[in-house]
């Protein structure tokens, strides 16, 4: 498909630099290979035509000295360099760099203003976005939807036919417990005659009641205790449950007829773990029920744990128990191939067997839940003597929540009268009618139900998918329908709701886990022996710490991009509180201030700084990658070649920044590494496990250097609050945090909604104070509302 | 209540004639595994609550043995079968002795103690041990030569939704009980779930197609691309299964009625469909170890079909001077027999794949049960019947042991089937050794 950006060359490309193997490498962003002859000629080269006089300055000193390794027209030369020359750059900063790293080896030959003139060629002839786009317009990439979308979809449009609530409002949390046992213990002692029974609220289940009891007017043998609530998961992906206990106990979960564990017999004496395993999608509560038997056995005790996606086994905290019983949600859970992220962010832009055949795959299983569950969801009954039309009805409905749009006559015809025909079983209908929407290319590629100019149906589906990844609710279908979602008033009333709907929240964390390049637990590895208490479980808390800070400050905070990066005070509980040394917190996850320190939100967060780092010590190149391409948004080129860094090669007495500098200090490396390098040093303070130090090596610690800024100077850096500074001033950085985050929403380069859509974004980001939910409602509604009356940017793009 | 001709409905679900060939050859991917060597198969088939002594031990031992009225339906395999007396349960500890009859009959070793309380002696809980059937299969599963898909499959019929020891007698290991499968359709979805899925699928291809030629003529042909690919997806999938559907080998999956109820007064047909679906599973070489459990231990059934209304437990603590009672439980455990006839015969009628004659030659079948009497709970003299080849055992004669525990013979089926099982279950009760049923 045609994509803005060709591969491997934007900051947002998927690509890996080798640095990121564990392996340092050697970066240059332009190489001009000129050869001894051209450098030494005294006569025009023949071949070289006179120019015109309305060439380009910069044309001619191009092709005489650059083409040879560039090509024509930017798109690299095998063997040379053979990396397109497209990016993101000022033109002033593209000049500077020009000046001084090109040609390579003879760096000198251009002067300043000559170098100005290869710079203003290049930037306008092909380089700049705006160039490669060449003016025509661009429309937007015909996509399927990503896995993601796909399982919200089918989650929700099943959610649209139950009747409990999907989502917890309640700031409560635990589980409510029903509490019994045969026999009343009265102040004259034991009475077998009939029950006692009370209900309370526990935070956790975690219980060793030994020989007695849960409470003293309990007996202590033969009671009974039934916890009912939700359980809230994260993450999507599997999730194991285990059920400690030496009686009897069964666990259900998403499902509340069949148990995911089912302990009930005790067997031997001591406490057995009862585990079972189940994928759940991330954001959303699911309802549980935890019963427990206690009988004649000689000791009682019962605890709920969990082990989460990059999580440790542990009891299931009280933050993620609720005594609300939420809706049961309809998972497809059969794996899918990764979609194509090579755009820099995943989209559904290609297909292949393996996708195919998984969406197949979901598409029966949820059709053959669909039919063992079919009255629950056609409010019908077996003996209902209307149940063949409801079922009926049931099926067209679906089929028109799954196509987001009302069935016309003719998509009736087409999708639920064959299947109901000729006195087929209803229930066998409902089923093909659900496996016929799941695999229609109608549902799969959204664009293809929309009309040629979008209608407000159009227009909420996109909202739905961009601010959800999922199908409109049944709100925003009741509004469309009674015609309140035409103006941008309207819309953006909507988009709003929408915001607050834990979806959106959801929706974010993908985008931050994709621009943090947030790893799991499992793919970082330190070295026991320098690292003796960095283990599993601190790892864990620390991914959830990095989780509740950017929620902190997104979704309870003021939204505000600047604390995202410069905030001086870190999430603790008491495990990450001994680590880092300082005074404990109690076992949730605080707000600890550190006014003294150089924290700077994200920059420093003990996770990255952890998860950007080597085995046994910090990685300024790691780091400085990160922080060049995420934060700062400066475009990288791959390597030209690879250069392994090896411990073990040098001098032991140096520091990690001597070493870094030794090995990067050639010309072709420093064209990137001038960047890389000074970002990477100021976060020298932090070992290769976020703890503060002043020393490397027996050495202090030093962090000060000089980085370009975007104008062709250089700005003083020395800590990450100066990096945080100065990505908070920069246009561009806050531009490509936009353009990250507008990808990521809507899965569309923003240029496709007009050429000044970025620019647009920036203004209006820095007018709400840099509020991040602003710009994803913002982002939403542009893609939402493109090519309709509605759009601001129909009327620039017209005018264009 | 039932509009539509059975028939159509198996039409409509794709469980058709047109799938068969189909299942052959899905199977026959599986059956590459097989080894030139003949196969060895053992069945283990549970029927509940006791028998009548009297009417299921022949009088004599050796060659010349008559089967007594609850044998007459093995008849026709008189020369296949072996009839072993004097075998004992002699496993104590926790739990009452149906549970122990149960959970121990398999795995012969101790409960766990737990929170089952039985009627009478103390509660217990899972048996502390692996199952017999459970350990040939690890033994078949460890070796390339008879690994099949799923080693094993536990058949159930009319088996109550509840997990307790009287219910379970198959573990995969200590405090790990295997659940038997009394769902005909659940059974048939495990064994051939892909033939039913990609029916539907093939059922909804023609929608998809149409779809996607309408709708790619509106767009560009850039966009239009990724349909096309999708189209071919399409095509691809119907021609593999079309292509699947041709090469005809193995054994067609049986007719299971989708709508058949699981209650008691089906249990006959379901009992039938369960058997089916065994043979037919060993004929595709799905699983070289299966068991059949009828009911449970302390089971309840009415067999209304024999015109019995009583429940069958309670009817089994009848005294033995009662003699309706015990004529009924005459009938009901000749039932049972000739659901184990049913078995042999559908075996010995289906030749064996790839073998010389018939899967019956190659599979060993075992009928017990969790006690030797109803009325006095005994696990004396618990009935064993053997029915079957390919095990080195001398069959057609009825043998008589001294108190033997069933620990040996469990070791001895083992020895038969290829591995040298030295102990099973609670090692005290493997003195002896293998028993001689060979001389």
């Amino acid at each position: 498909m045609n994509s803005l950006f060709p591969k491997g060359t934007s900051f947002e490309t998927g690509r890996t630099c080798l640095a990121f193997r564990q392996s340092l490498s050697v970066a240059a962003a332009l190489i001009f290979s000129v050869t001894i002859q051209t450098l030494h000629a005294e006569e025009p080269v023949s071949s070289t035509p006179p120019a015109a006089p309305a060439e380009h300055p910069g044309k001619l000193i191009y092709e005489k000295h650059c083409v040879e390794c560039h090509g024509a027209n930017g798109e690299g030369v095998e063997d040379e360099y053979d990396d397109p020359l497209y990016g993101n750059r000022s033109l002033a900063s593209l000049a500077k760099r020009i000046d001084k790293t090109m040609p390579e080896d003879n760096e000198e030959l251009l002067d300043a203003e000559q170098s100005a003139q290869v710079a203003d060629y290049i930037y306008h002839a092909f380089y700049s976005a705006e160039a490669r786009s060449g003016g025509k317009p661009l429309k937007p990439d015909f996509v399927r939807l990503t896995s993601n979308q796909f399982r919200n979809s089918i989650a929700d449009i099943f959610g649209h036919f139950q009747k409990e609530p999907d989502q917890i409002v309640e700031k409560e949390r635990g589980l409510l417990g029903k509490y019994r046992a045969k026999g009343v213990i009265t102040p004259e002692g034991f009475q077998p005659e009939g029950d006692s029974s009370f209900q309370r609220k526990d935070a956790r289940i975690a219980f060793q009641f030994g020989e007695g009891s849960p409470d003293k007017f309990l007996n202590s043998q033969n009671f009974f205790i039934r916890w009912e609530g939700s359980v809230i998961a994260e993450e999507t992906g599997n999730y194991e449950f285990v059920v400690k206990t030496q009686n009897g106990a069964r666990f259900f979960i998403n499902d509340l007829q069949n148990p995911l564990i089912d302990g009930s017999v005790s067997s031997g004496l001591e406490p057995r773990e009862e585990k079972g395993t189940i994928f759940l999608l991330g954001g959303r509560p699911y309802p549980i029920r935890l019963e427990y038997r206690k009988s004649t056995e000689p000791s009682a005790s019962i605890e709920l744990m969990w082990k989460i996606p990059n999580g440790v086994l542990e009891t299931v905290p009280s933050s993620h128990l609720s005594p609300v019983q939420t809706r049961a949600t309809v998972i497809v859970s059969n794996p899918f191939p990764a979609d194509d992220s090579s755009d820099g962010y995943p989209r559904g832009t290609s297909i292949s067997k393996a996708w195919f055949d998984a969406v197949t795959e979901a598409a029966i299983t949820t059709s053959e839940y669909a039919a063992e569950n079919l009255d629950r969801f056609a409010g019908t009954k077996p003996d209902d003597a209307e149940r063949p039309a409801k079922l009926k009805a049931f099926a067209r409905e679906f089929a028109s929540v799954a196509l987001r749009r009302p069935l016309s006559n003719e998509d009736a015809a087409a999708f639920i009268e064959p299947h109901f025909a000729n006195g087929n079983y209803p229930e066998i209908g409902v089923k093909r009618v659900i496996l016929a929407t799941l695999t229609s290319p109608k549902f799969l590629y959204p664009a293809l139900s929309e009309r040629e100019t979008p209608d407000d149906y159009d227009v909420a589906a996109r909202l739905a998918l961009a601010m959800w990844d999922s199908v409109p609710d049944q709100e925003l279908r009741q509004q469309v329908a009674a015609g309140g979602f035409k103006t941008p008033e309207q819309i953006r009333r909507q988009a709003d709701r929408m915001l607050w709907n834990p979806r959106s929240r959801e929706k974010l964390h993908g985008f931050f886990h994709h621009w943090l390049q947030i790893k799991d637990i499992t793919a970082i590895a330190k070295d026991p022996a320098v690292y003796p208490d960095l283990n599993e479980a601190v790892l864990s808390d620390l991914r959830r710490s990095l989780g509740v800070f950017i929620d902190g400050i997104v979704w309870d905070g003021r939204g505000d991009y600047r604390e995202l990066l410069s905030a001086n005070y870190m999430i603790l509980n008491d495990r990450l509180a001994k680590f880092y040394q300082k005074e404990p917190v109690g076992e949730e996850f605080r707000r600890v201030d550190l006014p003294d320190s150089q924290r700077a939100g994200v920059l420093t967060h003990p996770y990255l700084l952890t998860s950007f780092s080597y085995f046994k010590d910090t990685s300024p190149i790691h780091r400085g990658v990160f922080l060049t391409r995420s934060i700062v948004g400066r475009a990288l080129k791959p390597p030209p070649e690879a250069v392994e860094f090896k411990d073990g090669h040098f001098d032991p007495s140096l520091t990690m920044r001597e070493k870094v500098t030794d090995v990067t200090k050639s010309a072709a490396c420093m064209g990137c590494h001038s960047e890389i390098n000074p970002l990477g040093f100021a976060l020298e303070s932090y070992d290769a496990v976020g703890r503060w130090r002043t020393m490397d090596n027996n050495k202090p610690v030093n962090t000060v250097s000089d980085f370009p800024d975007d104008n062709g100077g250089t700005v003083r850096i020395a800590t990450a609050r100066d990096i945080a500074e100065f990505a908070i001033q920069s246009e561009s950085s806050k531009k490509t945090f936009i353009r990250q985050l507008f990808n990521h929403t809507v899965k569309q380069p923003a240029e496709v909604y007009g050429k000044q859509t970025l620019d647009r974004l920036t203004k209006k980001f820095s007018a709400t104070d840099f509020n991040i939910r602003e710009l994803l409602l913002e982002s939403a509604v542009i893609s939402a509302t493109a090519g309709t009356s509605a759009s601001e940017t129909s009327k620039e793009t017209a005018s264009n | 209540m039932n509009p539509i001709p059975r028939r159509k409905f198996l039409r409509d679900l794709g469980i058709s004639a047109s799938v068969l060939p189909f299942v052959g050859s899905l199977s026959s991917l599986f059956a590459q595994s097989s080894a030139p060597v003949p196969k060895k198969r053992v069945v283990i088939m549970f029927s509940p609550n006791g028998t009548v002594q009297e009417k299921f031990w022949p009088d004599s031992v050796g060659k010349d043995f008559a089967f007594k009225p609850i044998l007459q339906p093995l008849q026709p395999f008189k020369d296949k079968t072996l009839m072993i007396k004097g075998v004992y349960n002699k496993v104590q500890g926790d739990g009452d002795r149906h549970m122990r009859g149960m959970s121990c009959l398999l795995t012969a070793t101790e409960l766990a103690p737990g929170n089952v309380q039985g009627g009478s002696d103390t509660p217990a809980g899972w048996a502390s041990g692996i199952s017999i059937d459970q350990e040939l299969k690890n033994f078949f599963q460890s070796r390339p030569e008879t690994q099949t898909r799923f080693g094993s499959l536990e058949f159930g019929v009319a088996v109550p939704k509840r997990a307790d020891p009287w219910t379970r007698m198959s573990y995969a290991g200590a405090n790990r009980p295997v659940a038997p499968i009394d769902d005909p359709q659940q059974m048939l979805s495990k064994l051939y779930g892909q033939v039913k899925d990609k029916e539907g699928v093939i059922s909804v291809l023609d929608n998809v197609q149409n779809d996607l030629k309408k709708v790619s003529g509106k767009l560009s042909a850039e966009d239009r691309g990724l349909l096309e690919q999708h189209l071919t997806l399409v095509r691809e999938m119907e021609v593999e299964i079309s292509r699947q559907g041709k090469s005809d080998v193995g054994h067609p999956v049986p007719e299971i009625d989708p709508h058949i109820e699981l209650v008691n007064d089906n249990t006959p047909e379901i009992s039938r469909m369960q058997i089916d679906l065994l043979v037919n599973s060993f004929a595709n070489d799905m699983a070289r170890v299966a068991t059949l459990q009828y009911m449970r231990s302390v089971g309840e059934a009415r067999m209304n079909w024999l015109g019995v209304q009583e429940g069958h437990h309670t009817l089994s603590h009848e005294p033995d001077n009662n003699l309706s009672a015990q004529k009924k439980l005459e009938k009901i455990n000749s039932w049972f027999c000739g659901e184990f006839a049913y078995l042999a015969k559908r075996l010995a009628e289906t030749p064996e794949p790839g073998g010389n004659g018939s899967m019956l030659d190659h599979t060993l079948l075992v009928w017990t049960n969790e006690l030797g009497k109803g009325n006095s709970h005994s696990l004396d003299d618990i009935p064993i019947v053997m029915i079957g080849g390919n095990t080195g055992f001398t069959m057609g004669r009825a043998l008589q042991f001294d108190k033997v525990t069933h620990n040996r013979l469990w070791m001895t089926i083992a020895q038969s089937m290829g591995h040298p099982l030295q102990s099973f279950g609670n090692p005290e009760l493997c003195h002896g050794g293998a028993l001689d049923l060979i001389s």
